[in-house]
C-alpha cells in the first residue's frame, strides 16, 4: 500500500535556515541547513522539501546544492525563484529528484507544460500559496506579497491540467503558528484534482497531521513544528501508525 | 579479491544518488560511458529514469546493447537494473509505441492502467513489497520493507520464473526480478534510505 509522506520543509536565505510566521521568515533563524539536512535523513523522513527564498536565488548556487543533496538518500525536492528550464536542469544535473515552481507559474503558466514534457509530471510539483479572502481563497506570488487576479480553483486545474504531477498547498494564514492545517482548504483541493497533494502550513501537533491526512493530503510537510518544538517526524509517524494511518515505517535489520 | 563495480552513465538517470548510495555502503563504484570497459567488472548497475524508449533509443545510439548482452550472459558478472533500467531488459515496451528492448529477460512494458490499475498514476512514493521466493538479493528485507517508486508503465513477466517481489497498487506488479545472475528493481534503492542500502549490498555480496 502506498505510504502517507512525512516531509519536513527548509527555507534557506543565503545564511541560514529561517523560519516565521504568515511568510515573515527573516526573523527566526532555524540552523544550519547541512546539519539539519542530515538530522533529517538520519532521522528517515520519506522525503525533504528545500526552498531558496534568498534574494540570489535566480543564480543557482551548484556546490552548494550538491552538499546538500549529497546528505541525502531519500528524495529531494527543490524550489525557490525558479524560472526557467535550465535552472531545473542544473538543480537535477545536482541530485534534485523534483523541482517545485511556484512565482514564474502565474507569469508564464507555460513552463508547467514545458518542464512535465521535459522531465515528466512525476518530477514538476507546483507550490501555490493560499489565503483566505472575505469570500474565497486567493492566490499569492513573491513569497506571499502579491494577490494573483487568478480564480483559486479554477488555477489549481489548470496547473494539473498543464502537466504538475503534485500539488504543495501552503495556507498563509496559518504558517508558523502551529494551530492547525487549513482543513477546509486541503478538503477543497483534494475534490478538485486528482494527484498527490502535499498539505502545509500551520502544524503544532500530531493530530494536525492526522486531521490533514483525513481531509485528502497524500503528504503532511512542516517546519515550525520540527524546528522549534520537541516534535519529530519519527514520533509523528509512530502516532499516525497508531492511528492507522498507512506510514513507511523505518528500516532495522 | 575486491569486486569491481561500475555504473553505466548512458545518459539516462541519476547516477549521482546511485553513487552516493554505493559509497555509504563502502563500495568505490566507477561510472563508465565507454561500453567497452564494461568487461573490466564484476557487478554492473543499469540506471535509468524517463522514458522506455527514450532510455533504449540511447542504449542502442551509442552501442550499449552488445556489450550489456555478451557482459549479463557470462555467468561470473551480474548486472543491476533499476527503474527503467529494469524495464528495458525486457523484450517489448510500449511507451510511446512499441519498442524492442534488450530481451535479456522475457516480457513486455505495459501502462499500468491498461493491466487494470484504477488508482492515481504515476504511482509515485513510498511503498512496501511481498516476496514469493527467498533470494540473494532480498537478504534481511521484509514484507514490511517500503521503497521509493515513481512509475506508470511495469514489467509483466512471460512465466513466473523471475519473480522474486511484487508490489500493490491497483494491480500487483513485479518490484523484483531475477534470472540467473541479472537482477532488477522497479523502485529506485538508491533513494529509499536504508531499505536500499541493503538491496545494494545484498548485490554487490550475492
Amino acid at each position: 500500500m502506498l505510504k502517507v509522506r512525512i516531509i519536513p520543509i527548509m527555507l534557506w536565505n543565503g545564511t541560514t535556515l529561517v523560519k516565521g510566521n504568515k511568510f515573515e521568515n527573516e526573523k527566526r533563524s532555524a540552523g544550519s541547513p547541512l546539519t539539519t539536512v542530515k538530522i533529517y535523513n538520519s532521522r528517515d523522513v520519506d522525503e525533504i522539501l528545500f526552498f531558496d527564498i534568498s534574494k540570489n536565488n535566480k543564480i543557482i548556487d551548484k556546490d552548494f546544492i550538491l552538499s546538500i543533496t549529497d546528505c541525502v538518500s531519500v528524495p529531494i525536492t527543490i524550489g525557490g525563484g525558479i524560472e526557467k528550464i535550465s535552472q531545473m536542469n542544473d538543480l537535477f544535473e545536482c541530485g534534485a529528484d523534483k523541482i517545485s515552481i511556484n512565482s514564474i507559474i502565474f507569469k508564464n503558466p507555460n513552463i508547467i507544460n514545458e518542464s512535465s514534457k521535459r522531465f515528466g509530471s512525476q518530477a514538476i510539483t507546483v507550490s501555490i500559496d493560499v489565503k483566505k479572502g472575505t469570500e474565497k481563497y486567493e492566490c499569492y506570488y513573491n513569497l506571499g506579497r502579491n494577490k494573483s487576479d487568478k480564480e483559486f480553483k479554477d488555477f489549481i486545474v489548470e496547473c494539473v491540467d498543464r502537466g504538475a504531477g503534485e500539488i504543495v498547498i501552503n495556507c498563509i494564514d496559518h504558517d508558523g503558528l502551529m494551530k492547525g492545517y487549513d482543513n477546509e482548504l486541503i478538503q477543497l483541493v483534494s475534490s478538485l484534482v486528482n494527484v498527490p497533494i502535499v498539505a502545509s502550513g500551520g502544524a503544532g501537533n500530531y493530530e494536525h497531521f492526522y486531521d490533514a491526512y483525513k481531509n485528502g493530503a497524500d503528504a503532511i510537510a512542516a517546519a515550525s513544528i520540527y524546528h522549534f518544538t520537541k516534535h519529530t517526524p519519527a514520533e509523528a509517524k509512530k502516532y499516525l501508525i497508531n492511528k492507522g494511518v498507512p506510514i513507511r515505517e523505518n528500516f532495522i535489520i | 579479491m575486491t569486486t569491481k563495480v561500475a555504473i553505466i552513465n548512458y545518459g539516462i538517470g541519476n547516477i549521482r544518488s546511485l553513487y552516493n548510495s554505493l559509497k555509504k555502503i563502502e563500495i568505490e563504484a566507477e561510472i563508465i560511458t565507454d561500453p567497452e570497459l564494461i568487461y573490466k567488472f564484476d557487478k554492473v548497475f543499469l540506471p535509468g529514469v524517463g522514458s522506455y524508449k527514450d532510455a533504449i533509443n540511447m542504449i542502442k545510439k551509442i552501442d550499449w546493447e552488445k556489450p550489456i548482452k555478451n557482459f549479463s550472459s557470462d555467468k561470473n558478472k551480474s548486472l543491476f537494473g533499476i527503474c527503467v533500467g529494469m524495464q528495458i531488459l525486457s523484450t517489448y515496451g510500449y511507451e510511446h509505441g512499441k519498442s524492442d528492448g534488450l530481451n535479456i529477460i522475457e516480457g513486455d512494458v505495459e501502462h499500468m492502467d491498461k493491466q487494470g490499475c484504477d488508482l492515481k498514476l504515476p504511482h509515485i512514493g513510498w511503498n512496501n513489497i511481498k516476496i514469493l521466493k527467498n533470494n540473494l538479493i532480498t537478504e534481511n528485507i521484509s514484507n514490511e520493507s517500503n521503497f521509493y517508486f515513481v512509475n506508470s508503465y511495469s514489467y509483466r513477466l512471460t512465466g513466473y520464473n523471475g519473480l522474486i517481489a511484487t508490489t500493490d497498487y491497483g494491480i500487483e506488479f513485479p518490484s523484483i526480478i531475477n534470472k540467473q545472475n541479472i537482477f532488477g528493481t522497479q523502485f529506485h534503492p538508491e533513494k529509499s534510505s536504508k531499505a536500499g542500502m541493503q538491496i545494494l549490498k545484498n548485490f554487490i555480496n550475492a
